[in-house]
């Protein structure tokens, strides 16, 4: 990196945007069928009226359009914010809201904080909650979840690809295992970083709820859906007109579900050759790990969605990887959070073993239809010589406590 | 701005905690011994801090590369550093 280059950085960049499991850009298809809903078709989809009836009719072709995304009946789907309401109003609607007072739920240590949160929440009010362990790979082992299950088990809430590090859990095992012996309870997975990305057919997993969120896939932000199989009680946690078969009341966000339609649409058509791009961005951005000396890959190399890749860069603080590659108009994520003033690993990255400070030297690298060839090669070159350079300067130490059972230490990839 | 070959930019809280001061200390220091260095202290609030997306305080620059974040750089780190880029480029 020469030196006076970087002096006049100032100079604006072309931003390289690799944060698709933050959120997507809205494809312009998309924006293109919410349009008339922000204008001329301002109707109330529950009045009878011909507006009423005009938007009516498309937020059921759009009910249609999510569904067959998952394999699943148009009946099952409820709209509802997003991922955090779809995942509040699994959990909280199961136990909570079902006038249960007390009982066991299982989880993953691994889940999003839309999951995590409620959980918290009914531990406070008197349920018992068990959060599966994960190994070096970021997998759960639905045998052991078995261990798990009790008498008065309501709930096992597990996601299917993991935000962080884009590993996939074994999720139709999973609820093969628990409902051969178990029928009674109810399986919920938050699949919103999987659907769109991967094929996602609820039959096929075998759950009862399944969350999803339309800004992961190319739609709007601010719309969700739950797929609640034909059949499954789910006791709604807002109360009101009883729109969404009462399971979420409030007038329906009709431009976000006319969007989500169309993403969902589109995320169907094309899937298999946008799975095609991704992967092989995929294995190209992972020639880092053979290019650049100590890094490691967290998660598991197959199991995966094909567009997250988060990197262990031992010895750089991810934070400073981070603000180097914005300043060069790279846009990535790092999973440490910044609590009460203190920086706090990933909860992700430590559940599967890393020590502080292979936690706090990862950053994430999520990429989508829109990434090009190009800019994957760009994005390597400057996490090499960033990485390089930030190696140079940092003592390991500075960064965050090692642990020798951290598996980089396993892997050969150690700081010795 | 001066023309020397080493800027060592500090960008700190506004009301800056010991990791800031350290940060500081440490980089007053070297520039006492290196001429070629030139040290300058931005709050967050400066509009020259939006170039480097702070997260956290401190955060040092040198020469344009964000070489530590929420931490005072080792010294001893910093002055190899120092030595590198009195030449000119940093690699």
């Amino acid at each position: 990196m020469a030196v006076e280059e970087n002096r006049a950085s100032s100079v604006t960049v072309a931003e390289i945007y690799l944060d698709y499991n933050a959120t997507t850009p809205v494809l312009p298809e998309v924006s293109a069928a919410m349009e008339p809903y922000m204008k001329d078709e301002y109707g109330n989809p529950s009045s009878v009226h011909p507006p009423g009836r005009r938007v009516r009719k498309a937020v059921e072709e759009a009910r249609e359009q999510v569904a067959r995304l998952i394999n699943g009946d148009p009946s099952e789907i409820v709209f509802t914010s997003g991922a955090t309401e779809s995942n509040n109003t699994a959990i909280l609607g199961s136990t909570l809201f079902a006038g249960r007072h007390s009982g066991h739920i299982l989880t993953s240590q691994i889940e999003h904080p839309s999951v995590l949160g409620p959980c918290r929440l009914l531990e406070s009010r008197g349920y018992q909650v068990d959060y599966l362990p994960v190994n070096r790979t970021c997998r759960i082992d639905p045998e052991q979840a078995l261990e798990y299950i009790r008498d008065d088990t309501i709930l096992v809430t597990v996601m299917l690809a993991n935000n962080e590090t884009g590993t996939l859990q074994p999720i139709k095992e999973l609820t093969q295992l628990i409902k051969e012996r178990r029928p009674d309870i109810l399986i919920h997975t938050d699949a919103v970083q999987a659907v769109g990305k991967i094929p996602v057919d609820v039959q096929e997993l075998g759950v009862d709820i399944l969350s999803l969120s339309g800004h992961k896939f190319y739609g709007p932000k601010g719309i969700g859906a739950l797929w609640i199989r034909t059949g499954v009680a789910l006791p709604p946690i807002l109360y009101g007109g009883h729109q969404e078969k009462g399971i979420r009341s409030g007038t329906e966000n009709v431009m976000g579900i006319v969007g989500i339609g169309k993403a969902a649409e589109i995320a169907a058509t094309d899937r298999e050759e946008v799975s095609r791009h991704l992967w092989g961005l995929r294995e190209r951005f992972l020639r880092l790990l053979e290019e650049l000396p100590m890094t490691r890959l967290n998660g598991h190399r197959q199991w995966t969605i094909p567009s997250t890749a988060n990197l262990c860069l031992l010895g750089a603080d991810g934070l400073a990887v981070q603000a180097n590659l914005a300043q060069r108009g790279i846009c990535i994520s790092v999973g440490s959070a910044c609590s009460s003033g203190s920086l706090k690993p990933s909860h992700v990255l430590t559940a599967m073993g890393l020590s502080e400070m292979a936690a706090f030297c990862s950053v994430r690298f999520s990429w989508g239809r829109m990434t090009s060839v190009r800019e994957i090669d760009q994005v390597v070159e400057a996490v090499k010589e960033i990485t390089t350079i930030l190696r140079a300067v940092t003592l390991p130490e500075e960064i965050g406590v090692c642990d020798e059972n951290c598996p980089c230490f396993f892997e050969g990839a150690g700081l010795s | 701005m001066e023309n020397k070959n080493v800027q060592i930019l500090i960008i700190e809280s506004v009301e800056p905690c010991d990791e800031c001061k350290r940060a500081e200390e440490i980089s007053y220091a070297l520039a006492e011994r290196y001429p070629d260095v030139l040290v300058r202290v931005i709050t967050v609030l400066d509009p020259e801090a939006d170039r480097y997306g702070v997260v956290m305080t401190p955060t040092i620059v040198v020469n344009g590369v964000i070489i530590s974040v929420r931490r005072a750089p080792d010294p001893q780190r910093l002055e190899a550093l120092i030595e590198k880029l009195k030449g000119g480029v940093l690699q």
